[in-house]
């Protein structure tokens, strides 16, 4: 018994593992480790064939997690919680499976599973990953010995079902009204945030970021076709600091429900990042999305009136008018660094540094240009590797350092500015990214991670600076991807260009893919109550008579299903019957040879019985003539046959 | 198997040993109303079985020893003139009998054989503008030598395809053959056999048989069986009324069973009896049952 789950229905199991192991970043480690101790244990069982846990233990246990689940999340809504729970419980159901019938719940079990995965990432990966586990476990339904003897005609089975099932897939995906925006916003714990990006950044919080080529978003330009090298993401503005370490301050101030734009200038399709922020291009001026509300402050730092907990697609438009900066704003932006951690002697030095940049002329640009030129001529280098190590402070990066990654720079920057009394302030976002020449859009990772510079010019705007621009002016021109590449190794010019020019076949496939996955998650997501109102408006229905139409639709299909089966039937119940006795008897490894009459076969299946079934023989013989009247002799009725029928499965089910 | 049946095959076998099946498929040929071949060498038992099944089923006997020399108006009877009445009276001839066994039908010239037509397809003779039925049941047995035995006739095709079955008795196993050496005269045993039922019984059985049901599946394998040579060059390709014989024999076989249709194993117990001399033509009866049976081997069951 123990072994049943492992030998016959390998396949079954093969799916409700894969499909654990592809939740792993969705539920919880302790959730995750149950449930893959649960198949170690089963695992010991088969291979020792030791009984499985009775199911008491098993109930149990799943009372237990479940009480866990809740005290973790104090709910069962929503994805991260309702995903924990089937896992263990897939975990236990598995666990204690020992008989045939018990397959249908774990199938369903199965179907949960790889569901809750593909249908809250909308991504393409997903459904392909997706679609061979669907077919196993829709394969999994069928019985056991049937699928031993004719796996094709399953199989072509299954291919009907999908022929009836897509077409009303895109009828329903078409037609049924889209679930509003209230109804959407399930509780989701925020601790899932994929973005690795924060409100405040120190020494090394960015550098980490650089190896992860996890996709933020992807964005497409519409007018103006931008270089590499404006690409700038704005995501959050620092302005309160501590050392080298700056933090997000939230102020009230102006802010205001972003307008709708009137044309599109780019858009993002933003992945969920369980944060409120939103990344803008310089200057933009407007974004919408559907489901949730947009706001900005002052500066146009814009972001989601909830957190982001699926794909967004946000429109945005570029502006001109930008407000002068109020005073507040800069008050709080001249805010002079606390120092006192230094000694004195550091402090002096700094000092002495400061008032070298500054110079006589105070004018903020003359500033910010002398401190760019300070970087570029002391021999600053710009590397990953000096670690994460949020203790370090301005005097040692300045004097002793001397590298770092942009996070140092910007740091280090608006530090000097505001010591010379310049208002300035660290921004954090993502600049460059993947250029997808197929789909024409960029594709922006987390390595693509950056924060730069913005002080107050005479003319009171706030002007973007990047001093990463003047330490590795490649990093700016070629993106993060190439100029990661290239840090550690000494390439000539020549080298760099040929290095760039050249696109290999598997990166020219993954835009490929990409490309494809980014229409299909735009198509899914851009079609939402809106279009589907534009829609039904064209086809002249109101939403009442396309869920009327579906209903007939519906109607039509049911009926078009019923009496396709009832002619495949009608025939057939001497042939369902067959297959009843059939699967019965391969399971002793018997099988109907083509020439052998009924009941010459019967005479041997009793010979070739093994003896501890010589028990089952009067059933099976009740069974075989009740099967060879219907099949030769006169007909009888419809329902006749169909008693007749479920009367040998309950005798062959009984043997 | 009906009890009465049952019981005619036992009595035969008393007399004739170890023919069980061959009475038994020639018990079939009567009930279904077809006339039976036996090829084989002389000495085997041939007019034994046919005299044991008469006396059994109380039939009018009568034996036909063909030579070539036999012309049709010796089987059928003849027309002679009656001065009395001044008219032709008929002499009916042997062919007036419930059974008649044509012996060494191969050795009677093609005119005689043919003669034999009309009598076993419409249960008929004519002679001289007048037609004369013959008696109710009428089977017709007749013995043929292989082909090898000299002095022989092949029987054409057409008449072939008139015999419902053909059987081949082969030499009893030795210890029957051992029982007959010791034991009395057959001929004697056929005597002392007590008529089991009557003629109209037969009638009626042979009416109830008619009524035996071959189903949707049944005819789909007779189909398939005669397909089967149809589509296969190295076969003769058996003809329509072959089918026909072939479920008129399962449904015999079926009712012997006591059964009201017919099953799979019917049509192929039959099968070979039934085909073998259809397959095998000229070349004799033993050659086509071996293509009978590779038919049998080869065509799906339908289910």
């Amino acid at each position: 018994m123990s072994r049943l789950l492992l030998t016959d229905y390998k396949s079954l199991a093969f799916c409700i593992f894969t499909s654990t192991l592809l939740l792993f970043p969705d539920v919880p480690l302790w959730c995750f480790t149950l449930g893959i101790l649960f198949w170690l244990w089963r695992l010991f069982c088969h291979v020792f064939d030791f009984t499985i846990p009775s199911r008491t233990i098993t109930g149990i246990l799943s009372f237990l997690a479940l009480g866990v689940v809740l005290l973790d999340f104090r709910t069962l809504m929503g994805k991260e919680p309702a995903a924990s729970f089937i896992v263990i419980l897939a975990g236990l159901k598995s666990l204690e499976f020992s008989e045939e019938s018990e397959k249908d719940f774990l199938v369903l079990l199965g179907f949960f599973l790889i569901s809750s995965k593909f249908l809250f990432s909308y991504d393409l990966t997903y459904l392909i990953l997706s679609i061979p586990i669907y077919v196993l476990l829709t394969l999994n339904l069928f019985p056991t010995a049937w699928l031993k003897a004719s796996r094709n005609r399953a199989l072509l089975y299954l291919g009907k079902v999908c022929l009836l099932a897509v077409p009303m897939a895109a009828l329903m995906f078409v037609f049924f009204p889209r679930i509003t925006k209230k109804l959407m916003e399930l509780p989701t714990s925020s601790r899932y945030g994929t973005s690795g990006f924060s409100e405040s950044v120190s020494p090394g919080s960015i550098s980490r970021l650089s190896l992860s080529a996890e996709i933020v978003m992807r964005v497409e330009l519409f007018n103006n076709a931008t270089n590499l090298s404006s690409l700038y993401f704005r995501g959050q503005s620092l302005e309160k600091n501590s050392q080298m370490t700056w933090n997000y301050l939230r102020t009230n101030e102006g802010i205001k429900k972003s307008l709708v734009p009137k044309e599109t200038d780019y858009k993002i399709i933003l992945e969920p990042h369980y944060r409120s922020y939103i990344f803008s291009l310089r200057n933009t001026e407007r974004m919408m999305t559907e489901t949730l509300g947009i706001y900005h402050d002052l500066d146009f730092n814009f972001r989601f009136d909830s957190f982001l907990e699926k794909k967004a697609v946000i429109l945005a438009s570029f502006g001109e008018a930008r407000p002068q900066v109020n005073a507040v704003t800069i008050a709080r932006n001249t805010k002079m660094p606390d120092m006192s951690m230094l000694t004195a002697e550091q402090q002096k030095q700094i000092q002495v540094l400061v008032s070298q940049l500054k110079g006589k002329n105070a004018r903020p640009e003359q500033i910010s240009k002398s401190i760019l030129d300070h970087f570029s001529s002391n021999r600053f280098a710009y590397t990953l590797e000096t670690g994460e190590n949020p203790s370090l402070n301005l005097h040692d990066f300045l004097f002793k350092q001397k590298k770092g990654y942009c996070e140092h720079y910007a740091s280090a920057m608006a530090l000097l500015l505001r010591l010379s009394g310049v208002p300035a302030r660290v921004v954090v976002g993502y600049h460059g990214g993947e250029f997808n020449p197929m789909g024409n859009f960029w594709t922006i990772r987390q390595k693509d991670a950056h924060a730069w510079v913005e002080y107050v010019n005479s003319q009171n705007n706030w002007i973007y600076v990047d001093p990463v621009s003047v330490v590795a002016p490649q990093r700016i021109e070629l993106g993060s991807n190439v100029y990661n590449s290239i840090i550690n190794e000494m390439l000539t010019e020549d080298e760099i260009r040929k290095k760039i020019s050249s696109t290999d076949t598997i990166s020219q496939l993954s835009m490929w893919f990409d490309n494809i996955n980014y229409r299909w998650s735009t198509f899914l997501l851009e079609y939402d109550f809106d279009r589907q109102k534009d829609i039904l408006k064209s086809l002249n229905l109101s939403l009442g008579g396309a869920l009327v139409m579906i209903l007939i639709a519906l109607f039509i299909i049911s009926v078009f299903i019923n009496l396709l089966q009832k002619r495949g039937v009608k025939k057939k119940f001497s042939e369902l019957s067959f297959n009843e006795i059939n699967n019965w008897a391969a399971q002793f490894d018997l099988q109907k040879k083509d020439n052998e009459g009924p009941v010459n076969w019967l005479h041997r299946i009793l010979q070739q019985l093994p003896e501890k079934n010589k028990n089952s023989q009067p059933d099976l013989e009740k069974a075989f003539s009740m099967w060879i009247q219907m099949s030769y002799q006169k007909p009888l009725s419809e329902t006749e046959n169909k008693r007749t029928f479920s009367e040998i499965r309950k005798i062959i089910r009984r043997a | 198997m009906k009890s009465i049946f049952q019981k005619i095959v036992n009595s035969a076998s008393d007399v004739i040993l170890d023919k069980h099946n061959e009475t038994l498929l020639a018990l079939t040929c009567i009930l279904s109303e077809g006339h039976l071949l036996i090829e084989d060498v002389p000495g085997v038992g041939k007019t034994t079985l046919v005299q044991t099944l008469a006396k059994l089923l109380d039939f009018k006997f009568s034996r036909i020893q063909f030579t070539n020399d036999l012309l049709p108006s010796d089987i059928i009877g003849n027309s002679i003139y009656d001065p009395e009445k001044k008219e032709f009276k008929f002499f009916e001839g042997p062919l007036f009998s419930h059974l008649v066994l044509a012996d060494e039908l191969n050795r009677a010239n093609p005119r005689t054989q043919s003669a034999l037509l009309q009598a076993m397809e419409e249960f008929e003779v004519s002679q001289d503008k007048q037609t004369y039925s013959l008696p109710k049941p009428f089977i017709l047995i007749a013995t043929q030598n292989p082909k090898q035995q000299v002095g022989t006739f092949s029987l054409p095709e057409s008449q072939l395809d008139r015999f419902l079955m053909a059987l081949e008795l082969n030499y009893a196993n030795k210890d029957s053959e051992l029982k007959i050496f010791q034991g009395s005269d057959a001929r004697m045993a056929v005597k002392n056999l007590t008529t089991l039922v009557s003629k109209t019984e037969i009638i009626q059985h042979q009416e109830n048989t008619r009524k035996v049901f071959i189903s949707p599946l049944i005819a789909e394998y007779i189909y398939e069986l005669l397909n089967f040579t149809r589509r296969n060059q190295s076969y003769p390709p058996l003809s329509t009324r072959s089918g026909l014989s072939l479920s008129k024999a399962a449904k015999a076989y079926a009712y012997i069973h006591d059964r009201d249709h017919v099953i799979p194993e019917d049509i192929q117990k039959v099968f070979v009896a039934v085909m073998g001399h259809r397959l095998g033509l000229s070349e004799g009866v033993k050659v086509g049952k071996k293509l009978a049976e590779e038919i049998l081997q080869g065509t799906k069951v339908p289910v």
